[in-house]
């Protein structure tokens, strides 16, 4: 006689009552047993909260952004209020050094942080596609060259990199941008070449070669598509800590500048009156759920979209 | 022999990539600084110094700007090598006293900071590996991603709010509080040097003035150090000499520490490495919050005063770090794992 | 001859995307003291999972059900842990010696850290490791006790992880496709050891192979499987001789004449007609009935019991004859 299993899913590792009847575990006990051992395996994107979360957090936030000026309830630059009231009545995330409404400008600051975060991924992910193609499909001393010079901006932090490259170029929105744009495509870029030999050294590419494909054919057709939807997820990664350095070269002063309402600024205004919490607090509010929504996306979609970590996780 | 041997030509070898990774920051930072539109001397010396002729001349001669740029860039590289950064337009002193008196500072900070996330971050990815798919590898997902979501600046303000000015549990900023003398001089680091001397009241001291600052500095190493051990554990797992302990009759905690760390560690201490710089990074943010002077504050103050010298100073001394780091964990993963001293 | 080891009615489901899955399917097996017993059966059969399941380490993305029983006590479900097994009384090595040992623990180390649990003080281990080094023939076991798995050639790690299994003295060794990644030249020796301690230690050794050349030459009983499922098993030389199920046949027709030139791939058993089964798309029926030639239309809907088929023979097949395969052919010749 054979040990039910139903004893065992309900107590694990406990002998059966002597006697008791051989029941066999039905269809539906059994998932129920092992769907919760591999309980994130080959789950849809759909179906994991947090990324939903990260899609819901994200969506209020564009949502704000875009209807910005109806939504907010004041002027983001008027200086009408009297200066530092604290949260609550007209003003719920009170009012900073000039008397602007905090919320207002949290509200104002998406249109800010999101669409440059965007056009910086956007840029230096151009730049790492050719680049790196490039490496990948030359290799030999043309890939050698290249990586070392990626290699050298690998070499500093980026922040420290980014602050001295803002510096030089004056400090600003658009040059801040500008320097992360030069610390962000160099990791973009090595990832972007193993993301292209991997693919390449794929079955079906080789076959299509040996078909007579010319090489960029091959680029373009066989590789477009599979390279650019692993793209798009290592570029979600991206968005994140590119808010989060964008908004720490504004709060050092070479960022965004006064009045604008960048997130980063808003919260170095605070930084000098820590008794006046609400200045520096809501705003920073701001960047980490941002920031968070972004990397709860990307993280899911890595884990269950892009097909090269998919594989493993099924399995 | 052949052993010895074929492990120093690695040594070689990996020195020979460190000293051109160097030369290639240096040379970023002379191209950085001659980016600068206008006038590169008003940059270097700060508006109102340069109004001042002698100043000018003496500027000029010293970075040899009147001379073909070849000859400027080699001026620029031996100065750097002669260990000269040049003069801070903020503090007029020269940049090299004052990286002196700021790299012990944060070393010391970030060495405990990073002695936080190593601990914290190996022991949370490897439960999160062992326990995988379960609620305590989910909720450690959230702490992790949560971790690498938030400003670090922002953090750091949070912290010193809410634990020095509402708590009160820590002191607040500086390196020591008001009245308590430094120890000594040896090193550099005032914790060690109290130690040194035997101070115990000033050990305290500096000890809880670095508590606050490292944490803040190690939650985001923490939590890349815990995605790492993650998947390095979870890697080791699927790996046959794991099945063998099992099947030798391993108890499971021997298994653990003795087979699956012990694999999973290699890897983990290069990622670990790769931290201390990371961490070195966050200094640029956390440091000013809490006055303490080390190299992030000095960075952040060249930062605010465009000080461009003291920033290229910096960008040096923090990348010779950072190159250093990876040169030893480089050769420290040879020198665990055997497979690789040897071959 | 009473079993060492008995496992009834073994069944094993794995965690599908969808549903789970059943990758066995009631495995019956018998192990004897001081013999050995073959397991053949084409890729993806269940026969790593069957064995594995027999210690205790399949993985979280099992559930198993079946009896098992050492020397007649229960062992893993309902009876003694297999944690308390494990090494002591059942060992098992791997396919791949390369990567079963640890690489960055030295031999030494890797032999004796059962020690302490067994109360044997160190030097009392270090002393039974070099001794069991010896016994599975390893060159130099004192150089050998310091040394790294990376310095031994693939046959001396395998002998090594003999040697390991061997610590705490087990009754039963399984051997899960021991020489299937290793060279040619050394698979002999390695095969020869293993038959030498089961006689010398009146070990009961299960060994998984592909190789039915290696059957012949080691296997005192023999267990085909397909799909999940037992289809015959036997005596070896009388199953290997005159087959009574069709797959058992094909396996033993694919073998070529003659000595193995290309170090037994050819004697691999891939070469039979048709796509084998797997247990994610197991036919309805005998699994066996697309391929199979003797195909009737009752094939495709029952499943055959595995039945008593006289001489210590167990068979599956509904149409399988009262006389054997080679009758059939001296029917047909004649
Ligand atoms: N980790 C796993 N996850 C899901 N299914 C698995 C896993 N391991 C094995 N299986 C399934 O179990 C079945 C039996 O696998 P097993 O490894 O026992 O086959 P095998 O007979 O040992 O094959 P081989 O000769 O190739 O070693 C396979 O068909 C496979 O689909
Ligand atoms: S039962 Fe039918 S299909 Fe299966 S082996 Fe026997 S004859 Fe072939
Ligand atoms: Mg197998």
């Amino acid at each position: 006689m054979s040990v039910p299993l139903l004893s065992r899913l309900s107590r694990e590792g406990r002998a059966p009552a002597v006697g008791s009847e051989p029941t066999l575990p039905s269809a539906e006990d059994l998932r129920a047993h092992l769907d919760k051992q591999v309980r994130i395996a080959g789950r849809g994107f759909w179906k994991q909260p947090l990324a939903v979360a990260g899609v819901i957090i994200l969506g209020l936030w564009l949502v704000a952004g875009v209807f910005a000026p109806w939504i907010a309830p004041y002027d983001p630059l008027a200086q009408d209020a009297a200066r530092f009231l604290p949260p609550g009545g007209d003003h719920l995330m009170g009012t900073d050094s000039l008397g602007r409404d905090v919320l207002s400008r949290i509200i104002h600051g998406v249109r800010i942080t999101v669409p440059y975060a965007v056009i910086i991924v956007a840029v230096s992910t151009a730049i790492a596609l050719v680049v790196g193609s490039i490496a990948a499909y030359a290799g030999g001393w043309v890939d050698e060259v290249l990586m070392r010079i990626t290699d050298i901006f690998l070499a500093l932090p980026s922040i420290v990199l980014a602050m001295i490259v803002a510096a030089a170029i004056g400090p600003g929105l658009e040059n801040a941008v500008i320097a992360i744009i030069i610390v962000a495509w160099p990791p973009m870029t090595r990832i972007v070449r193993s993301l292209v030999l991997s693919i390449r050294s794929r079955d079906y590419v080789t076959a299509s070669r040996l078909l007579g494909a010319s090489s960029s054919r091959t680029l373009v057709v066989d590789f477009g598509p599979n390279l650019i939807g692993s793209v798009v997820v290592v570029a979600m990664i991206e968005i994140s800590q590119r808010i989060l350095l964008l908004a720490a070269l504004s709060f050092l002063g070479l960022g965004a500048q006064e009045p604008t309402p960048e997130w980063g600024r808003m919260v170095s205004d605070g930084a000098a009156i820590l008794d006046r919490w609400w200045v520096a607090t809501f705003p920073g509010l701001a960047i980490l759920t941002v920031v968070l929504a972004f990397n709860l996306i990307g993280d899911t979609l890595r884990d269950t979209v892009d097909p090269q970590v998919s594989k493993q996780v099924k399995e | 022999m052949g052993v010895r041997s074929s492990f120093w030509l690695f040594v070689i070898k990996r020195l020979g990539i460190s000293v051109f990774l160097l030369w290639g920051v240096a040379t970023i930072m002379f191209l950085a600084a001659r980016l600068v539109p206008g006038d590169v001397i008003s940059v270097m010396l700060g508006e109102e110094a340069a109004a001042d002729p002698v100043a000018r001349q003496a500027m000029i001669e010293r970075f040899g700007l009147d001379r073909p740029v070849p000859e400027q860039y080699y001026l620029h590289m031996t100065n750097l090598v002669q260990g000269d950064f040049g003069i801070s337009m903020r503090t007029r002193g020269p940049v090299a006293d004052e990286l002196a008196r700021a790299v012990p500072a944060s070393l010391e900070l970030g060495i405990l900071a990073g002695l936080i996330s190593a601990i914290l971050g190996i022991f949370l990815g490897t439960l999160s590996a062992l326990q995988r798919g379960k609620l305590a590898d989910q909720l450690i997902r959230v702490v992790t991603v949560t971790g690498i979501s938030v400003p670090l600046f922002w953090l750091a303000l949070v912290a010193l709010y809410v634990f020095s000015f509402k708590l009160q549990m820590f002191p607040g900023i500086g390196r020591l509080s008001p009245g308590v003398a430094p120890p000594p001089t040896a090193t550099g680091m005032y914790t060690i040097d109290a130690l040194l001397a035997g101070q115990l009241g000033t050990f305290a001291d500096a000890f809880m003035h670095l508590l606050i600052p490292g944490a803040v500095l190690a939650v985001f190493t923490m939590t890349l150090i815990t995605r790492f051990t993650r998947s390095a554990v979870l890697e080791v797992l699927n790996e046959d000499y794991v099945r063998t302990a099992r099947a030798k009759g391993l108890t499971s905690v021997r298994i653990l520490f003795a087979h699956v760390l012990r694999a999973a560690f290699v890897p983990i201490v290069t990622v670990i490495g790769i931290m201390f710089g990371a961490v070195l990074a966050g200094a640029v943010l956390v440091e000013e919050i809490f006055n303490f002077p080390g190299i992030g504050q000095m960075m952040f103050r060249s930062a605010v005063f465009l000080d461009m010298p003291g920033m290229i100073g910096i960008g040096l001394v923090v990348a010779v770090i950072y190159v250093g780091i990876s040169f030893v964990t480089d050769i420290l993963y040879g020198v665990i794992d055997p497979r690789i001293r040897v071959s | 001859m009473d079993n060492l080891l008995e496992v009834k009615d073994l069944k094993i489901w794995v965690a599908g995307a969808a549903r789970p899955i059943l990758v066995v399917d009631g495995v019956d097996l018998q192990v004897r003291a001081g013999s050995v017993l073959g397991i053949a059966g084409e890729s993806g059969s269940g026969k790593s999972i069957s064995a594995q399941s027999l210690i205790g380490i399949l993985g979280e993305k099992f559930v198993y059900e079946g009896e098992i029983r050492l020397e007649g006590r229960l062992i893993g479900d309902g009876g003694e842990p297999f944690a308390a097994i494990r090494g002591r009384e059942i060992s098992m090595i791997f396919q791949d010696p390369l990567n079963s040992l640890h690489p960055q623990i030295q031999i030494g180390k890797q032999l004796t850290e059962h020690a302490g649990r067994s109360g044997q003080d160190s030097r009392k281990a270090d002393k039974r490791a070099r001794e069991l080094l010896r016994e599975v023939r390893i060159p130099d076991p004192d150089w050998a006790m310091k040394a790294y798995p990376h310095q031994f050639s693939g046959g001396m790690r395998q002998r090594i992880a003999i040697a390991m299994a061997l610590v705490g003295d087990p009754k039963v060794l399984i051997a899960d496709e021991p020489t299937t990644a290793l060279d040619v030249t050394v698979q002999a020796g390695v095969l020869r050891l293993i038959k030498r301690l089961c006689v010398e230690r009146d070990l009961g050794v299960m060994i998984i192979t592909h190789d039915l050349g290696v059957m012949n030459a080691m296997a005192d009983d023999l267990t085909v499987m397909y799909a999940g499922r037992v289809v015959e098993s036997g005596p070896a030389t009388q199953v290997l001789q005159s087959p009574r199920h069709p797959y058992t046949e094909q396996l033993v027709g694919s073998l070529p004449a003659g000595p193995a030139r290309d170090g037994g791939r050819a004697r691999n058993m891939r070469a039979i007609a048709g796509e084998p089964a797997t247990p994610r798309n197991r036919p309805a029926g005998c699994a066996f009935h697309p391929r199979c030639p003797w195909a009737e239309d009752r094939c495709a809907v029952t499943v055959p019991p595995v039945e008593y088929r006289g001489e210590g023979r167990r068979s599956a097949c509904l149409v399988d004859p009262f006389f054997s395969v080679d009758d059939v052919r001296k029917a047909a010749a004649r």
